[in-house]
């Protein structure tokens, strides 16, 4: 009796301190005191800084514009944590935790909710991400995994690009930039509506010049890319907190090559979403078809359906906050193969089916809180995977958290292991696919710890332990030296720090630096055959560092420098490089904004990643101008 | 300004904290439930015994959030109520959310004394009293002290120091 006194009491104590009394202890907050509130990071509750348990940064729009990137994948690179670097022109490595690869295939990748990364290997083909930049309202960014509740591929981390509502986009925007690499970026978009519907559509083509080869000669890789698309945002009537968005893009870009015609790639979506959300309960339903082209020629030409759905509903029981919710999708894809590389069979269906749970329960209210959840999903290749995680969070003061997670997540197998087939010109055949892969599973242990010193100070601090198994590898076979087969033979371990530091020296000067250190290393398991090494899963560097530094020189001009300096790379050797974009701002009036914009300031040319050699290709200075124009 | 998340992020945001209504609208209502105590409304304009109407421009942003702080709540001897509304009859205080054109909406509320609070960049410029602006992440006011002084509401002096000078462009 006296034990179910107690319960009864911790759990009522738990209970007032959630939803309808937050309202209570927010009002009584002075006007000088809810200044000072952070209302950027997603959180619940009136606290002053992200109190989130895990390792989040999020790249605002303004951080976008003032980098002087021009695409989504280089502004990744705005994020703590996240090592991005270019191939070519159409190819990049993007990865958190290490385990990058231009072909990285353990982010989660999504716009607005629907996943990006390609169905036939996980990764992304990130030259065909894309969007209007100013329309990008910000780009959420978690290292670490989050299969839990996100769902499949979430092994090293999540990006989340999220657009701008159409109500928040309403006018004529026009965007113009030209200089010597890249010779015209035109973005255009017009949104309209009102009352409890607004819509917007928009379009932008972009050309980029071909970069250089280590040898001098030009790498021929020049870009066209366009794309053009809407979204529709509305409420139901009343305000009864029901809201619906629609939104479509059609993304077309040619691809130049040295040594072969140029490549193409397409890819078109629609989606709908619908919610509710009342204030002890959120309902969300959605669903996305996609489709992905893409023919690379003498490689591989391919396409890709996707149609996805799913739900989530979440809702609080006293001191519990429960989200559950499924999903499904069906992948069908049709390739055509070449005499290097081909899928066998050519055409194949798979679809991924999911379900999860998670309870947040507040053990003291706003001072401790656990976070237990599992996800089940079931894929065509190899079956059901558990996915569970357990994460706790601790507010030592107000602007004060200290955080852990630990997680289990799995990169499921694709066609890229169970079905690809390489050969080498003559027909011979040097690696085979195995139906017999397993999904590469990662056990991840994060602490995190995180304070606002003082409105002019903060700083995120996280180390992990991520410990790998079954990661892919080449097995030898056991008489001949080919064909290889692909197989799980490889464990791995990454293991690091990141630090994210927002420092301010003054109202108008605004830095952040973020310094990550990394350990990534493979081996071989009992009775591997494995003859790669792990080469082909992780090129990592073992720092990497970034400055950005945002100053307002009265009341129109802008002043930004980005720095980011990347340790070497071991294999293939890249050497460690450090780059600047710079830019200057000047905005006459409110509906003109000039900008001059420079892009690896530092070099004449340099590379990012690949290996070493004449063909290497090697990214050049650039300089240009930019102008955008905005009527209401 | 900060929109209400698009729904699609609540799939992330629903794990970094469950949210419902976003933090930035539920600091906005507290601001609002603030302004109350801060502003003086000529004799007459609210009626004996008749509750001092905080109105929100339909679709309303704040979800519980305004309602569930004025809740028995009293300004001026007056109880509050909160209600969503497409036009500004009846108003003391008029919330318009920034995909609303305040237009209309602030042409009627001339006519009589309304404390004007908006959060779209030319609010104040349209003749709004007080706009809401973000400031690194931060929501702060200013306010369109000739648009006060014409509307015979009297705004404490402590408000007024508090709201950032005008002019400087929300990002």
């Amino acid at each position: 009796m006296m034990h179910a006194m107690l319960l009864l009491s911790l759990l009522s104590v738990a209970d007032a301190g959630r939803a309808p009394s937050d309202e209570q202890e927010l009002k009584k907050l002075s006007i000088e005191q809810l200044m000072e509130i952070d209302v950027t990071l997603t959180a619940r509750r009136p606290e002053p800084l992200g109190s989130a348990a895990a390792a989040v940064s999020v790249i605002t729009s303004d951080d976008i514009r003032r980098a002087g990137v021009t695409t989504i994948a280089d502004a990744i690179a705005l994020a703590d944590g996240v090592h991005v670097a270019r191939f070519n022109n159409g190819t990049w490595a993007i990865s958190a935790r290490g385990f990058n690869q231009n072909t990285a295939n353990k982010l989660l990748v999504m716009i607005d909710g629907r996943t990006v990364y390609s169905p036939l290997f996980t990764g992304v083909f990130w030259n065909t991400v894309d969007y209007a930049l100013p329309d990008i309202d910000r780009i959420e960014v978690i290292r670490g995994p989050g299969a839990t509740l996100w769902g499949a591929n979430a092994v090293n981390g999540v990006i989340n690009i999220v657009t701008r509502p159409a109500g928040e986009t309403q006018g004529t925007m026009a965007s113009l930039a030209a200089g010597n690499e890249d010779p015209g970026i035109v973005e255009a978009r017009y949104g309209g509506g009102g009352g409890d519907r607004f819509w917007r559509v928009y379009g932008k083509y972009a050309r980029r010049d071909g970069q250089r080869l280590a040898s001098g000669a030009n790498a021929d890789d020049d870009v066209d890319r366009g794309q053009a698309g809407f979204r529709v945002d509305g409420d139901a009537n009343g305000g009864d907190g029901a809201t619906w968005m629609m939104k479509g893009d059609l993304f077309h870009a040619r691809l130049g090559f040295a040594d072969r015609p140029d490549g193409e790639f397409t890819d078109a979506n629609l989606q709908g979403r619908w919610s509710r959300g009342l204030p002890s309960s959120r309902l969300e339903i959605g669903a996305y078809y996609r489709r992905e082209y893409r023919r690379v020629p003498r490689q591989l030409t391919h396409h890709i359906d996707v149609v996805d759905v799913d739900l989530q509903h979440a809702f609080t029981r006293s001191a519990h906050r429960i989200v559950w919710g499924g999903g499904a999708r069906v992948n069908v894809d049709s390739t055509h193969g070449s005499e290097v590389i081909r899928f066998d069979p050519s055409s194949r269906t798979y679809p991924v089916y999911s379900a999860f749970v998670q309870d947040e329960i507040a053990m003291r209210a706003d001072v401790f809180s656990v976070t237990a959840g599992v996800k089940v999903e079931h894929n065509a290749f190899s079956g059901a995977e558990l996915q569970p995680n357990v994460r706790a969070r601790w507010q030592l003061a107000p602007r004060q958290t200290l955080w852990g997670s630990v997680a289990r997540a799995v990169r499921r197998p694709t066609r890229f292991e169970d079905d690809i087939v390489v050969s080498a010109p003559n027909g011979l055949v040097l690696v085979r696919g195995s139906h017999d892969f397993q999904p590469e599973k990662l056990t991840a242990y994060e602490v995190g710890y995180r304070v606002q010193a003082a409105a002019l100070l903060s700083v995120d601090v996280t180390a992990f332990v991520h410990d790998y198994d079954d990661l892919r590898s080449q097995e030898a076979p056991p008489a001949a030296p080919i064909p290889l087969v692909v197989g799980n033979t490889l464990d791995g371990q990454s293991r690091g720090a990141e630090i994210g530091i927002n420092l301010q020296p003054a109202s108008r000067w605004r830095t952040h630096l973020a310094y990550t250190r990394l350990h990534t290393e493979i081996t071989r398991e009992a009775g591997s055959r494995d003859v790669s090494g792990g080469a082909s899963e992780a090129n990592d560097p073992d720092h990497f560092f970034s400055l950005r530094s945002s100053l307002d020189v009265g009341r129109n001009i802008e002043a930004d420098v980005f720095l980011r300096s990347i340790g070497a790379l071991p294999n293939p050797a890249v050497p460690a490089y450090t780059e600047v974009n710079a830019r200057l701002g000047w905005r006459p009036s409110a509906l003109v904004e000039l900008a001059l914009v420079g892009q690896d300031l530092l070099h004449d040319r340099h590379p990012e990643f690949g290996s070493p050699g004449a063909l290497r290709e090697e990214f050049q200075r650039s300089v240009r101008v930019a102008i955008v124009l905005r009527l209401p | 300004v900060r929109r209400p998340l698009p729904l699609v992020v609540a799939v992330v945001s629903l794990t970094l904290s469950a949210q419902e209504v976003p933090l930035e609208y539920r600091v906005k209502a507290a601001y609002l439930f603030n302004f109350t105590r801060f502003v003086e409304w000529p004799a007459g304009a609210i009626a004996e015994g008749a509750p001092l109407t905080m109105c929100v421009a339909a679709p309303n942003p704040f979800g519980e959030s305004l309602s569930e702080m004025v809740a028995g709540e009293q300004a001026l001897g007056h109880p509050l109520a909160v209600r969503t509304v497409h036009d500004a009859s009846g108003c003391h205080v008029l919330f318009v959310p920034e995909r609303v054109n305040p237009e209309p909406l602030l042409r009627e509320a001339r006519t009589h004394p309304v404390l004007t609070v908006g959060e779209s960049a030319d609010f104040l410029r349209q003749g709004g009293l007080i706009g809401f602006v973000m400031e690194d992440g931060k929501v702060r006011f200013e306010i369109n002290q000739e648009a006060a002084q014409r509307s015979q509401l009297r705004i404490s002096s402590r408000l007024l120091r508090l709201a950032r000078p005008p002019e400087r462009s929300a990002k």
